[in-house]
């Protein structure tokens, strides 16, 4: 039995219902952020897996990957750098508690 | 045999890590963690010869985006956060999305499989057909739609 394409995608699959579990549970902004993170890599899996697959030939998944990595760090950094300035101002880190703009 | 071993090897190393991300308590085990995880799907990228993608993963994702995380941690939360309450009220409701976006992705009927279902009930049968009848190529495409479709469940039909 050889691995195929099925299989990247299965595992892609789970590591995005991972990640999107994380961000709909979590209370803390950084874990949120991680949670992001999960599921830019699974997006990944799929992108060079079909690449792989699919057109052996054209690099274009693999340049999604990159351009999406490059996206993620640009993401984590202006993210946790809001987090930094929120619990500079408001003291907290906590979604449910950052309630200055709610009604 | 030996591919599909390192393949579930790798997974394994992905997905293990990827759980105690999403549900440990201690905040920074969950973004020590993250290591793993990124190194485990670096590893899925050599098996799919994309080594240029995995050189920049290990460099931007295991170097820098977790290092980043760490430093955070330590600015804002003055400790490991075991005390405070980690997860909000939406567990049950997180959990069900969760599993709902994998039964959906497992089975491939999602939006886009039921519009397209439709639009083919719509096209009258002898557009379908073609007007010349028989078209060179034609067969040609349908097998190549087959054969994705036998790639999986994964893809939407």
């Amino acid at each position: 039995m050889t691995v195929g394409l099925t299989h990247y995608l299965v595992l892609s699959t789970l590591l995005f219902c991972l990640g999107l579990f994380g961000v709909l549970t979590r209370r803390n902004v950084v874990a949120i952020l991680m949670g992001i993170e999960l599921m830019l890599n699974a997006a990944n899996i799929n992108l060079v897996a079909f690449n792989r697959y699919i057109a052996p030939g054209a690099v274009a998944g693999q340049t999604f990957a990159l351009v999406i990595i490059t996206l993620a760090a640009c993401e984590a950094a202006v993210g946790l750098a809001l987090v930094m300035a929120a619990y500079r101002t408001l003291e907290t880190i906590h979604v449910d508690e950052i309630d200055v703009m709610k009604w | 045999m030996g591919e599909l071993a390192a393949f579930i090897i790798l997974a394994l190393v992905t997905l293990i890590p990827a759980v105690v991300v999403v549900t440990s308590k201690n905040i920074v085990r969950s973004a020590l963690s993250l290591i793993p995880t990124f190194l485990g799907v670096t590893g899925i990228y050599i098996l799919l010869s994309a080594e240029f993608v995995a050189g920049i993963q290990v460099l931007i994702y295991a170097g820098a985006i977790t290092v980043l995380i760490l430093f955070v941690i330590m600015l804002t939360e003055g400790g490991t956060g075991v005390r405070v309450r980690q997860v909000n009220e939406q567990v049950p409701l997180g959990a069900t999305a969760a599993v709902w976006l994998g039964f959906l992705a497992g089975h491939g009927r999602g939006a886009a499989g039921v519009q397209r279902r439709d639009h083919r009930d719509r096209v009258p049968h002898r557009l379908r057909r073609g007007v010349r009848g028989h078209q060179p190529g034609a067969a040609g495409l349908a097998d190549r739609r087959d054969d994705h479709r036998e790639t999986g469940g994964l893809i939407i039909r």
